[in-house]
């Protein structure tokens, strides 16, 4: 029960644990003391709709023959692909404080709820039982230690390309790491029968096994799967390519925003 | 002239799609007691998706996960859920509870008819 804590800890909390720290990277210029109180409001609005989730989601698990799950967290994950480029944009082209700011805590908020909420019904399924309540929490504890490494290690990895003016590290990974939730939502919509099913085109679980430590990071990363289908392999690029060539588009035509000082 | 033909044409995919989505599936039921999974093994045919209903019958929530099927989802404590698989090709694909890996495991076993698996 311990280890398996410590496992569905990290697989659960390093998606929350890479979007702070991309978030955190790509505020820096736009952050202001006038934004905390939205912030912490965002924190503990966070939290509860995380406890409603877990209260209610066996009800809601029920709804739509079993498939409302499914279908609400898709639609999150496509939700955070879009305010993700739509964040990215702002940041290229229209750097607004208080704008970038409001769409940063939504996105925060959806990839806290879905995924706190996902090891919270883990937990809370099982601290009735008296006996393992304490491996759950050493678990838990365990997992934020190696979480909060890894969130410290890529918080300087990048800072140190920040430093040497590569910023354009840190809104890489976030772009990818976009598209590693639309990734996210083809599989939830396969499993639910809404999305046609084809062949593996691949097999590279020998060289990342997705069921390791590396394989939870590089999938919350970048949404790596080991065995993609076509339709896995066509979204995902889809999902890279629309943005590049808006982004594109965009600096050609110089259809720059008007207000591109920082406010 | 051109709305109506619009609307028509989104009618008709959205039929289309509904027909695909909601289209009869082989069906096969798995329960969860004890946290182990029965059966165990599930034999289904090659190149079919299947559509496999899961019931919990423990007091605790388990998670049906398999890295070879590329499914994970929560079965609540005492309901029942569907997971869709496939259409797969002949071979082993291992599922297993992720809330208690070392009992819940199972094998599905996908076999042609002209190619068995053993």
């Amino acid at each position: 029960m311990l280890i398996n804590t410590v496992v569905l800890f990290l697989h659960n909390a390093l998606p929350i644990v890479i979007i702070i720290v991309l978030l955190l990277l790509s505020l820096k210029k736009a952050y202001h003391k006038r934004f905390l109180k939205p912030w912490l409001t965002t924190l503990f609005i966070s939290i509860l709709s995380t406890f409603f989730l877990v209260n209610y989601s066996d009800d809601i698990a029920q709804l739509f023959q079993g498939m409302a799950l499914e279908l609400l967290f898709s639609m999150v994950f496509v939700g955070v692909y879009l305010l993700i480029i739509l964040y990215l944009y702002q940041i290229v082209f229209q750097m607004n404080k208080q704008r970038l700011n409001y769409i940063a805590m939504l996105i925060f908020f959806l990839v806290f709820t879905v995924n706190a909420s996902a090891f919270f019904i883990y937990f809370t399924g099982f601290w009735s039982q008296t006996e393992l309540q304490l491996p759950l929490l050493i678990g838990t504890l365990l997992g934020f230690g190696i979480c909060l490494s890894i969130g410290i290690l890529l918080y300087f990895i990048l800072l140190f390309f920040q430093f040497k003016n590569q910023q354009g590290w840190t809104l890489l990974l976030l772009f990818l790491f976009s598209c590693g939730q639309l990734n996210q939502a083809v599989n939830l919509q396969l499993q639910i029968d809404f999305l046609p099913s084809f062949e593996a085109l691949w097999d590279s679980t020998f060289l990342l096994n997705e069921d390791s430590e590396l394989g939870y990071f590089f999938t919350a990363l970048l949404g790596y799967e080991a065995t993609p289908s076509i339709l896995h392999l066509g979204i995902y690029l889809t999902a890279l390519g629309i943005p590049l060539f808006g982004y594109f588009y965009l600096k050609n035509n110089k259809v720059v925003m008007k207000d591109r000082t920082i406010k | 002239m051109n709305n109506q033909l619009f609307t028509k044409i989104i009618l008709l995919l959205c039929l289309g799609w509904q027909n695909y989505a909601w289209a009869e599936r082989p069906e096969y039921v798995l329960t969860i007691k004890n946290h182990l999974f029965y059966p165990a093994h599930i034999i289904i045919p090659a190149n079919t998706k299947v559509k496999f209903i899961v019931i919990n019958k423990d007091k605790t929530p388990e998670q049906f996960d398999s890295f070879d099927l590329n499914r994970e989802k929560v079965i609540f404590a005492g309901k029942k859920s569907t997971i869709f698989v496939g259409p797969l090709s002949s071979g082993k694909y291992h599922f297993s509870g992720e809330y208690h890996p070392n009992t819940a495991r199972g094998v599905v076993i996908v076999k042609s008819e002209a190619n068995d698996v053993n």
